[in-house]
């Protein structure tokens, strides 16, 4: 009987608890909703996520497709007669390729053919099919391939790479980066922070005088010292970065845990019998989390400045992967001439980007922390 | 009392030191290949006895231990060991390119604060005005901009398109030949041997760096200092101030400044590392001749002996400049104890 009765209030403190989480996480949406720059931040970043995931379904090209003939090519609103021509010529080229694959043609008929324009060629293409000679399927996707061949709205690089698609898949990069980096730190961070400030002691010491060391590194330095020790590349740039980022974790949950740890909730737990482990999980991190969510959002920003600063020192990524940073590095031997769309577009969206990011995170800052609420 | 506190702070940044040496000494013994086939590896003119002499002239043959302490007692004595591309001394390199990025430094430095500090005090005294807000959206963005973008967009704004600023470099080549060269820093160079010409175009060349890299620091003191001169101007003793009959200028500048100071200083401290991290990509930016940018040539050579020492200095320069910056702290508010 005793026992059931047991089961049963704990059964209701778990619903309890569960319908306060969910009125919590109510209250936090229409505060974020509320919070008109936070909210903005909250929409551009879900755009970005969502460009990152579907990039190859809304990519007009393959990104590390080069179309040497396309180099340098403006972007749509400032395109001349000659990348016009250019522009036509290319996607002439590669319907001819793609038709001497599907039929053969004799050399002479492609000669005339090259010559012609590109509504000209079509209207010629057309006679094939009436002939016979070529499906009337094979002419749709023909056509459809020249004009995707012409479609870069935001022109291309040196190489002849398509800018908008580049753009896009670099988004996947520099979020991965953000996510990554800021996650696994924050990981490190809480865990080492928590022990640290709970236990004190030699551990504390250790770790603490590792990170007054770590410190004494401006950032980037300390990054590509990491790099130039590992080599480039994508998981090496992740590595080399967290491993100084965690530093700021573990100092903003240790000195919270100092100050924590010193309160009656704690004794309470105590004397009803909780152990360490509870009390550090189920009773201290609950109640600074939100800190560290909030430092987790403005680092994120802070991240994915550091990956572009890296790949723009050719460390990070290499091209022809696409990734913001060294893509502004390609762009900016020609920048001279007047080329600025090259470097301009994937610098766009760093900042667009980082400036999402510290939005929501000041936002989440005055939303979620209470200190500031009393005032 | 609080000369022994500082004298105890100076101390603490020694073992601090020791441990940034065997810190970057160890990174750089882990990076496969040997310094040797660095150098002379692909030339083929070079005997194998002759590399093994070669290894030992670099004390490579000794143990991990022995390399230690070498290193670290050349440290001491201001060697940083031998380029392995260039053949000469890194401390030399380093001594040519320092006054550079000591100059671009300031400049950000100088520029940071000469945007930040009447934006910061403006803003805090006309709280949510068009000045405020308009302000603290720039200083926004100023934030969220890595620095080698603004200087990119920087160099097409005011040097391509415009054509009033130069693209590149310190100072025209052929003025820089006129110039004297005693303390390395263009600018103070020019003054003392009366060069006017030299002068102005070093300060053109500076415009541009400068902004780009002091922009960030600008933006984050701006909104520092609004902050605490909002907590400020409303404290009793400002109110006080104000009763008894003192001009709102007054007030403002000569009592709320100082305390508001306070965690300003702070957050510049802080800002340094940034300055010196981003200091070394804004001078690849501007092909600024710099120490940085020989750190990024010598990462495209592989020259591991120039990355070591430039490290050290910049990791140096922080600890020093941090060091500075406490010892100021006190001065600023004598009731902080170190």
């Amino acid at each position: 009987m005793g026992e059931l009765s047991i089961t049963a209030s704990s059964m209701d403190l778990y619903k309890a608890k569960s319908r306060i989480l969910l009125s919590n996480l109510s209250s936090f949406l229409r505060e974020l909703v509320a919070h008109r720059s936070a909210f903005l931040g909250a929409v551009v970043i879900t755009i970005f996520v969502l460009a990152a995931i579907f990039a190859p379904q809304i990519t007009p090209h393959d990104p590390t497709k080069q179309r040497l003939q396309l180099s340098l090519l403006p972007p749509f609103w400032a395109r001349d007669e000659g990348d016009l021509a250019r522009l036509e010529k290319q996607a002439k080229r590669e319907v001819l390729k793609e038709l001497g694959e599907l039929i053969e043609i004799d050399k002479d008929y492609l000669t005339r053919l090259e010559v012609m324009s590109m509504q000209e060629m079509i209207a010629e293409l057309g006679k094939l099919t009436e002939q016979g000679r070529l499906d009337r399927k094979d002419l749709l996707s023909l056509k459809d391939l020249g004009k995707k061949v012409m479609v870069h709205p935001l022109g291309c690089d040196r190489m002849g790479m398509d800018l908008l698609s580049r753009v896009i898949y670099g988004t996947r990069i520099s979020l991965l980066i953000g996510i990554l980096v800021v996650g696994i730190s924050a990981f490190i961070g809480v865990v080492l922070g928590a022990i640290a400030g709970y236990y004190r002691g030699w551990f504390d010491n250790l770790i603490s005088r590792f990170c007054d060391l770590l410190l004494a590194f401006p950032y980037l330095i300390f990054a590509i010292l990491i790099m130039v020790m590992m080599g480039g590349g994508f998981m090496n740039m992740i590595f080399a970065l967290i491993f100084k980022a965690w530093v700021e974790f573990f100092r903003l949950v240790r000195g919270e845990f100092l100050s924590e740890k010193t309160k009656e909730y704690i004794d309470a737990a105590r004397v009803a019998g909780q152990n360490r482990f509870k009390i550090i999980v189920f009773e201290i991190l609950p109640n600074i989390i939100h800190s560290v969510i909030v430092l987790a959002t403005l680092r994120m920003g802070y991240m994915i400045i550091m990956e572009a600063s890296l790949s723009y020192l050719g460390l990070g990524v290499a091209p022809p992967t696409p990734a913001w940073g060294s893509m502004v590095y390609l762009g900016k031997q020609d920048i001279i001439t007047g080329i600025w769309w090259t470097v301009t577009f994937p610098g766009l969206a760093i900042l667009i980007l980082v400036l999402s990011i510290n939005l929501l995170g000041e936002g989440l800052h005055d939303i979620l922390d209470p200190r500031l609420k009393v005032n | 009392m609080r000369l022994i506190k500082i004298l105890e702070r100076i101390l603490m940044t020694i073992p601090i030191m020791i441990g940034v040496a065997i810190l970057v000494f160890t990174a750089m013994r882990f990076i496969p290949g040997d310094p040797v086939d660095v150098m002379y590896g692909d030339s083929g003119f070079i005997t194998d006895a002759q590399l093994e002499q070669m290894r030992e002239e670099l004390k490579l043959d000794k143990p991990f231990h022995v390399q230690l302490y070498l290193f670290l007692s050349g440290l001491v004595r201001g060697d940083l060991g031998i380029s392995y591309t260039k053949h000469r001394p890194v401390w030399d390199l380093i001594k040519e390119r320092f006054p550079a990025t000591v100059e671009l430094a300031f400049g950000a430095l100088i520029f940071g604060l000469i945007i930040a500090i009447p934006i910061g005090i403006v803003s805090a005294v006309k709280q949510y005005s068009i000045v405020d807000r308009a302000s603290m959206a720039a200083a926004f963005v100023g934030i969220s901009i890595p620095g080698f973008i603004l200087g990119i967009m920087l160099i097409l704004i005011f040097s391509v398109t415009l054509k009033v600023l130069p693209t590149a470099g310190r100072i025209d080549p052929i003025l820089g030949l006129s110039l004297k060269n005693i303390t390395g820093l263009h600018i103070l160079d020019s003054i003392i041997t009366g060069n006017l010409p030299a002068l102005l175009d070093s300060i053109m060349h500076l415009i541009l760096p400068s902004i780009a890299l002091g922009a960030v620091l600008a933006a984050i003191v701006a909104r520092v200092l609004r902050s605490s001169m909002i907590e400020v101007l409303r404290a009793d003793y400002i109110t006080l101030a104000r009763a008894k009959g003192l001009r709102g200028f007054f007030v403002v500048t000569k009592h709320a400044l100082r305390n508001a100071l306070i965690p300003t200083v702070t957050v510049v401290g802080i800002q340094i590392g940034v300055l010196l991290g981003g200091n070394m990509i804004i001078e690849c930016v501007f092909a600024w001749p710099g120490m940085g940018r020989l750190a990024v040539d010598a990462i495209k050579e592989s020259d591991y002996s120039i990355i070591q020492g430039v490290v050290m200095i910049y990791a140096l320069t922080f600890v020093m400049a941090n060091l500075l910056v406490d010892i100021l702290y006190t001065f600023l508010n004598p009731k902080i104890e170190l």
